[in-house]
């Protein structure tokens, strides 16, 4: 009795088990087979996507620097392996550190191209996870070579998805609801259509309906070797400013059942703030329609229950409801976002946004 | 019948219990809502946002430990290049993937022999490097599909996409860069890990985000 699933799936019909039909086996042992698959695709794209300009993201420091930081979803506790995928320039060093809860996993990559490359990296998650979240923390060094540092262009990450069969027994998610995977064979022809596979069918399917995506991922890029003194120099955003009120979003789907506060279907905002200090004791921005008032450093998630408008032209274009998943363009952001009168040069204590991820379901 | 884009209701588990005559309509529920995961839910994603130099050379604020305030950067000059390679992790149900870009364009230029423009191109990934050309691609160019919006010597921004139409290849397939439409992910490349190449002439890019296609099935 093998777990196994097919890729891409047969989707089943649903035609073919409406009232009056007889229910074949073959609608079940499809319906069977794409859960299972479901539950090892799923979410297995990218949970962070990340770019910079030519000679930004850089360090010419010649020791480990964290400079960028995101959290991630945990998707399920068999999903233990995230990819890492960068475009790096120069000798150097980047060192990946996935923290869940009090566990600790890294991995180091070395290399000399003095051009565009491909630096690939895994990180192993060898415990079972006792967060539903982990924080990702890329540090960068230059070694010894021409250019004389180190560059990063891009960075993405994703869960690597699960291979056919999925394990026996039941397999919890990141919140530790629950996945039953279907034994193919139980479901073929000539065994019954039980009571236990309708029932496991609709946790199943509740289970996948749950499971986190990652709408956003933003990271301030700090510790640069040196503050910048031309415009020659490298000088990414730390944090986000006024000007990203425009540009800070992703066009994503979301299913109305989300905007309910009653039930599991949740938009988390995560952010990472710094400064929040008992001069400045809170800070509130709009994201997505949902004041959010801040009052501690560091990661902190907030969970959105309302709706907000959806971008109508896109929803058009793209045949299903496309909202703007980022920053609103209102009045808390244009006071507490970094501005011309509020920086860190003329205002240097006021709170700032670090890191912003928005995931959804 | 037509595929759900939102969590439809689940028939309650009573229907499923022993002694209960199941008629078909909890069955269905079950298939159409495996399907909105299929289709809608999980398809692949990638959004990116470009980071770029937050310097400004005015009002003694120079670097100002680095945010974009709204002004943007100078309008790129002629000949101006940006090059990004991002990563796509397809699903092996990816065929076609949506693009949306946020840009600033230089001004139109009479000598330039090409004008502002956008090349996206599809890469696999092979051996750690970026591998064969999967799709030879989408060309936006000025004014057919880019807009130019200065505000003084500064760039405005604008946003362009490709929409969802799908595209029927010519026989024999493609040599250049075709007008703007999904990218296609052909069979033996889908669930692979892929790299969007973008290269913009006189064209800032702001963010550009990827996105499977939905379709029904």
């Amino acid at each position: 009795m093998s777990n196994s699933f097919t890729t891409p799936p047969t989707l089943a019909d649903e035609v073919t088990v409406v009232a009056g039909q007889v229910i074949g086996e073959g609608a079940v042992t499809a319906m069977s087979d794409t859960a299972n698959y479901l539950y090892a695709y799923g979410g297995t794209h990218n949970v962070i996507s990340q770019a910079w300009a030519e000679g930004q993201f850089t360090q010419k420091g010649t020791t480990y620097q964290p400079m960028v930081e995101y959290m991630i979803p945990i998707i399920t506790h068999e999903h233990y392996e995230l990819h890492l995928h960068l475009i790096a320039l120069g000798p150097g060093g980047i060192r990946s550190t996935l923290t869940i809860g009090s566990d600790v996993y890294t991995a180091e990559t070395l290399s000399t191209g003095a051009g565009p490359h491909i630096i690939e990296q895994t990180v192993t998650v060898t415990s079972t996870p006792l967060a539903s979240y982990g924080t990702l923390s890329i540090e960068v060094k230059h070694t010894t070579g021409t250019p004389n540092h180190h560059e990063i262009r891009t960075l993405a990450a994703h869960w690597v998805a699960k291979a056919s069969p999925l394990s026996t027994g039941a397999l919890p998610d990141g919140k530790l609801n629950i996945y039953t995977p279907f034994g193919i064979n139980r479901v073929g022809n000539d065994y019954p259509l039980s009571a236990r596979w309708g029932v496991d069918m609709l946790e199943n399917i509740e289970t996948l309906r749950r499971r986190v995506l990652a709408y956003t991922s933003w990271s301030g890029v700090d510790n640069l070797f040196a503050a910048p003194t031309s415009v020659s120099d490298p000088a990414p955003a730390v944090y986000l400013g006024v000007g990203d009120i425009e540009v800070l979003f992703s066009p994503v789907f979301i299913p109305h059942e989300a905007f309910d506060g009653d039930n599991f279907y949740t938009i988390t905002v995560w952010f990472n703030m710094v400064n929040i200090s008992a001069l400045y004791p809170s800070v509130t921005y709009v994201i997505m329609g949902q004041e959010i008032t801040l009052t501690a450093n560091g990661w902190s998630s907030h969970d959105i229950t309302i709706r907000p408008d959806q971008d109508e032209e896109m929803s058009q274009l793209f045949n299903f409801s496309v909202y703007r998943a980022g920053l609103d363009n209102a009045d808390h952001n244009w006071e507490f976002l970094l501005n011309i009168e509020q920086n860190p040069t003329l205002t240097p204590g006021v709170p700032w946004i670090k890191g912003l991820c928005i995931w959804g379901v | 019948m037509a595929t759900p884009t939102n969590f439809q209701p689940l028939p309650s588990a009573q229907v499923c219990a022993n002694g209960v005559i199941t008629m078909g309509a909890p069955v269905a529920q079950m298939a159409l809502s495996l399907k909105q995961l299929n289709q809608v839910k999980f398809r692949s994603a990638g959004y990116y946002h470009v980071g770029r130099s937050t310097w400004q050379d005015w009002n003694s604020i120079n670097y100002a430990k680095g945010a974009t305030f709204g002004g943007y950067q100078n309008i790129p000059a002629k000949g101006y290049m940006d090059e990004f390679d991002l990563f796509y992790f397809s699903l092996p149900t990816s065929e076609w993937i949506g693009i949306e870009i946020t840009y600033g364009a230089a001004s139109s230029n009479p000598t330039s022999l090409t004008g502002p423009n956008i090349l996206v191109e599809l890469y696999g990934i092979s051996g750690g490097s970026i591998g064969a050309k999967i799709d030879e691609g989408i060309l936006f160019t000025y004014p057919a599909q880019l807009q130019i919006l200065q505000r003084g010597q500064l760039t405005g921004l604008a946003r362009v996409n490709t929409g969802s139409r799908l595209y029927t290849f010519p026989s024999g397939g493609l040599s250049a860069p075709t007008f703007p439409r999904p990218l296609y992910i052909p069979p033996a490349n889908r669930g692979d890990e892929l790299a969007v190449r973008v290269t913009a002439e006189e064209v800032i890019i702001y963010a550009v985000h990827l996105f499977d296609i939905y379709q029904e099935a």
